[in-house]
């Protein structure tokens, strides 16, 4: 890596993590999604750094593009107020337990593993990407389609629910 | 060092695309109204320097130095980040057209994508635009056009795919060089209309202005805004306009091809033919209806344009590998 | 392709950051030439000449829902697809009948959506 792009990683990760601090902490809903908007595509910054140019566009496209919308969707059509619901005490005990032992475990796996050097130019990565999901990956290529199929079948069985 | 360089040459062309856009939106508004009141037997703008030339650029000077106003109930954050969200991603997405000269911009490995990708950000603005205002019709506008924005999406995604399947790459400049001898418009006429009219959709253009329709929702997500503000919108329209009119150059046109003159120039009068084709169609077709236009889009787009992705297979078939 | 591709992105954060800066410029540097006089009718929502009569903010029509859910489904196959159509060319029928037998799972999808009504506006 060069100067320019190490000090443009810290300027993502410092971004990504400020941002994914504000979701978290802000007691605006509408706030907190913009946030995570934010943090997404802060991410998809590293995703292009790391030579992964593919995954950082269609970051981009799914989900702030995608998901960030529906979040918003859902919070304009369904709620009056703005401000986050405030759990009961317990729940929320019991949730930052989890939350901490989820980070704990992260913060140690990172430790413990050593990651590769990064090369100084990658090849093209998109055709690389095709030819392994019609070659090796195959499967689990189709398999991504019956699970769309699925996702599909499932989202509109929620929401027909909840019509009914 | 070179960084710096790369760093800079970014930001050049950054504020070289802001002020083309700018530049370009005064004039597309000029030409909107003299193309509007040809089609409608009006004149059009007349009194402000020779011909009404000036129109714009005195509306330009107005608009900056307008009052500001702001709903006392709007969502301050939100209002304020509504424009900014609309206007910056629709400008950023020109960064992958290669224009030629020296406006060549960068291809990127992935730029076909990212052009697809950077303004599906601006869903975001409009939605936080009309929710922020506070405002009935900010607020059924602000929907509308995402929603509209989302359904339309699909189809010219689909159309695009298919363009690359031929084009063998995701770059912009590879694709452009793709198109040699024949420019992909002959080869999948399908998909260029598909294309065209599912571009009209997502800039919000008659027919399918239903967000903006004046004599439902008076303005749509913009209604509150007034001065710079609102000015954005404009160049976000505006800007969302002429880009897409680039990419559908660059996709099925050939994109800077032509004889005797440099790309630049081709490449600029194909862009400018679309706009004007897209002028015209805004003063010659009724809107639809919002049930109509989300049908539109779904029943017969989507299938559509997974109809033009098998001719495409077929196309590919046809001509062999590269 | 003899350019690392971090330049790439090195030129992409400069040509934001141009986009992003000017316009917050332009509207600071005319603060000082625009008038600011807020407040009264003026702050008020516009609702052609009416007083505001209701608030937008109350539950609303779950058509947007959605379609922004079947939106996310096939943004995700479009995209799937932009990964393998450079390279379909290159290869042979086989190939292409892979990538139909996906496109065929999620048509099943649109059609399943299509007869359940989803995609109609109610």
């Amino acid at each position: 890596m060069t100067t320019a792009t190490t000090v443009l990683f810290v300027v993502f990760g410092v971004l990504a993590a400020l941002s994914a601090l504000y979701a978290v902490l802000t007691r605006y809903l509408l706030r907190s999604i913009v946030a995570l908007g934010a943090f997404l595509t802060a991410l998809a910054g590293i995703f292009y750094l790391l030579a992964a140019d593919f995954v950082a566009v269609v970051q981009i496209f799914v989900y702030v593009g995608g998901i960030v919308v529906l979040m918003l969707f859902a919070l304009m059509l369904s709620s009056s107020g703005v401000r986050h619901p405030t759990a009961s005490s317990d729940r929320r005990s019991l949730g930052s337990i989890v939350a901490y032992a989820v980070g704990g475990m992260l913060v140690w796996a990172s430790l413990r593993s050593t990651l590769p050097g990064m090369p100084a130019a990658l090849p093209d990565s998109v055709p690389y990407l095709g030819r392994a999901f019609l070659n090796e990956q195959l499967f689990p290529f189709e398999l991504i389609g019956v699970i769309l199929l699925a996702a599909v079948v499932a989202a509109l069985a929620l929401v027909r629910k909840e019509r009914a | 060092m070179r960084d710096l360089l790369v760093f800079g040459w970014g930001l050049a062309l950054g504020v070289v695309a802001f002020s083309l856009v700018g530049g370009l939106t005064a004039a597309f508004v000029l030409l909107e109204r003299k193309v509007s009141a040809r089609i409608q037997l009006r004149v059009g703008p007349l009194h402000t320097g020779p011909h009404g030339m000036l129109q714009t650029v005195a509306d330009l000077i107005k608009l900056v130095v307008k009052e500001d106003v702001r709903p006392s109930r709007a969502d301050p954050v939100a209002f304020r980040l509504g424009p900014l969200l609309t206007a910056v991603p629709a400008i950023l997405s020109l960064a992958v057209i290669p224009f030629g000269g020296p406006l060549l911009m960068r291809g990127l490995n992935v730029g076909v994508v990212y052009f697809l990708a950077v303004p599906g950000m601006t869903v975001i603005g409009l939605l936080l635009a009309g929710w922020a205002s506070y405002d009935n019709y900010s607020f059924l506008g602000g929907l509308r056009s995402s929603a509209q924005f989302i359904s339309y999406e699909i189809p010219r995604t689909l159309a695009v795919v298919a363009v690359v399947m031929l084009a063998g790459s995701l770059n912009t400049v590879d694709v452009a060089a793709a198109q040699q001898p024949w420019p992909y418009i002959l080869l999948l006429p399908l998909g260029f209309v598909v294309y065209m009219i599912t571009t009209l959709a997502e800039v919000n253009r008659v027919p399918f202005d239903i967000p903006e329709a004046e004599s439902e929702l008076v303005a749509g997500y913009h209604t509150e805004y007034s001065g710079f503000r609102w000015a954005l919108f404009f160049l976000a329209e505006y800007g969302a306009l002429f880009a897409a009119a680039a990419f559908a150059t660059l996709l099925f046109l050939g994109a800077g091809s032509g004889p005797f003159l440099p790309d630049i120039f081709w490449f600029v009068l194909k862009t400018l033919i679309v706009v004007f084709l897209f002028m015209w169609i805004r003063w010659t077709l009724p809107r639809f209806r919002a049930d109509q236009l989300m049908r539109l889009a779904w029943k017969v787009f989507l299938p559509l344009s997974l109809v033009n992705l098998v001719l495409a297979a077929l196309v590919m078939q046809a001509i062999g590998p590269r | 392709m003899n350019e690392p591709y971090q330049s790439d992105v090195v030129f992409l954060v400069g040509f934001g950051l141009a986009i992003v800066l000017l316009p917050l410029v332009t509207l600071l540097v005319f603060r000082w030439v625009r008038p600011t006089h807020q407040g009264g009718i003026k702050a008020e929502a516009y609702e052609s000449g009416m007083p505001q009569a209701s608030v937008p903010r109350r539950p609303f029509h779950m058509a947007y829902y959605n379609f922004a859910l079947v939106f996310i489904v096939f943004d995700v196959e479009t995209l799937l697809l932009f990964a393998i159509a450079p390279v379909l060319r290159d290869l042979g029928w086989l190939a292409l009948a892979e990538v139909g037998a996906f496109i065929l799972l999620v048509t099943a999808g649109l059609f399943y959506a299509w007869r359940k009504g989803v995609l109609v506006w109610r």
